[in-house]
């Protein structure tokens, strides 16, 4: 999965490209962005924002797929300390028969502007 | 002292059950009511054992204000104190601004039997402490704090959350100290 490199405002698209390098039994696939937080035992996902799907049935390779999905506008901004943090990740799905392929990238939220 | 007050307890049950059969009934089912008597009263001595010497003390007596209880990171808040009652501050009176952080950790622990196991514990830690020492005498107290711009924001998460409050406390060494919170919500 490829999304730009750059720190993200709330409310801002996140525009990037999921690239299908082995083929393989699919029913779906989609994008969502995770709001997610850890500690240096735990992690969790607080909040799920549902983006497009990109792909309906088998998926074939090469094959490429663009998506953008909107950050809500009060999304809280990466931050971490000492015990842990608070982060977004946007997570492309395969959904599968038994275990689904994921794809994840961790994306840099800034602080809402003053 | 617990275990003591269900022997008590347990006591009171066996002679009350066995008073049919003892040599003189009304001497058993006195000895229950005694018995029972030193359960609860040993309960209650327990209890509040532990609430005097462990459990943090809310002082009403401690009346603390912050305006405003909504802000941004790197905004002020004036804190204000009314000490209702000088006479129980018995320690350092301090007025702060207090952010914790309730993290998950993974508590490993071994029973009698040498089974080991984990468990998910939330630890709590104060990660800004901004306390400020008070002149016992003086009854109201007002001081402004600035919430640090590159510090944690308000946050509930799944697995840690960061909260803040402004505080009132009467530290007292190796005493709980009685404390007074008001909550503030501090956006990012």
């Amino acid at each position: 999965m490829q999304v730009e490199d750059r720190t993200y405002a709330p409310g801002e698209w996140v525009r990037g490209r999921v690239e299908v390098q082995e083929g393989g039994h699919s029913r779906r696939l989609a994008v969502a962005l995770l709001q997610r937080d850890r500690t240096s035992d735990y992690a969790g996902v607080v909040r799920t924002i549902a983006g497009p799907e990109l792909h309906q049935g088998d998926l074939e390779a090469p094959a490429s797929f663009e998506f953008a999905v909107q950050l809500p506008a009060d999304a809280p901004p990466s931050y971490s300390d000492t015990f842990g943090a608070a982060y977004w990740e946007v997570d492309a799905k395969s959904d599968e028969r038994g275990m689904d392929t994921h794809a994840r990238t961790v994306i840099r939220i800034g602080p809402p502007a003053r | 002292m617990v275990v003591f007050g269900l022997g008590a307890a347990g006591a009171a049950v066996a002679l009350w059950l066995g008073r049919n059969t003892a040599k003189s009934k009304s001497g058993s089912e006195v000895g229950a009511a005694v018995f029972l008597g030193v359960a609860i009263l040993l309960v209650l001595l327990a209890v509040w054992l532990w609430r005097r010497l462990f459990r943090p003390r809310v002082a009403r007596w401690l009346e603390v204000r912050a305006d405003p209880v909504a802000v941004r990171r790197g905004d002020s808040v004036r804190a204000t104190l009314r000490v209702t009652d000088q006479s129980r501050v018995d320690g350092d009176l301090q007025l702060g601004l207090v952010c914790t952080a309730f993290h998950d950790v993974k508590v490993h622990s071994t029973d009698a039997q040498g089974h080991s196991s984990d468990h998910r514990s939330t630890q709590r830690t104060d990660v800004v402490k901004d306390w400020r020492e008070l002149d016992r005498g003086t009854a109201e107290h007002a001081l402004e704090f600035t919430v640090p711009a590159d510090a944690a924001f308000s946050y509930e998460g799944d697995t840690i959350s960061w909260a803040w409050r402004v505080s009132a406390r009467v530290e007292r060494g190796h005493r709980s100290d009685p404390h007074s919170d008001v909550p503030i919500w501090v956006a990012p």
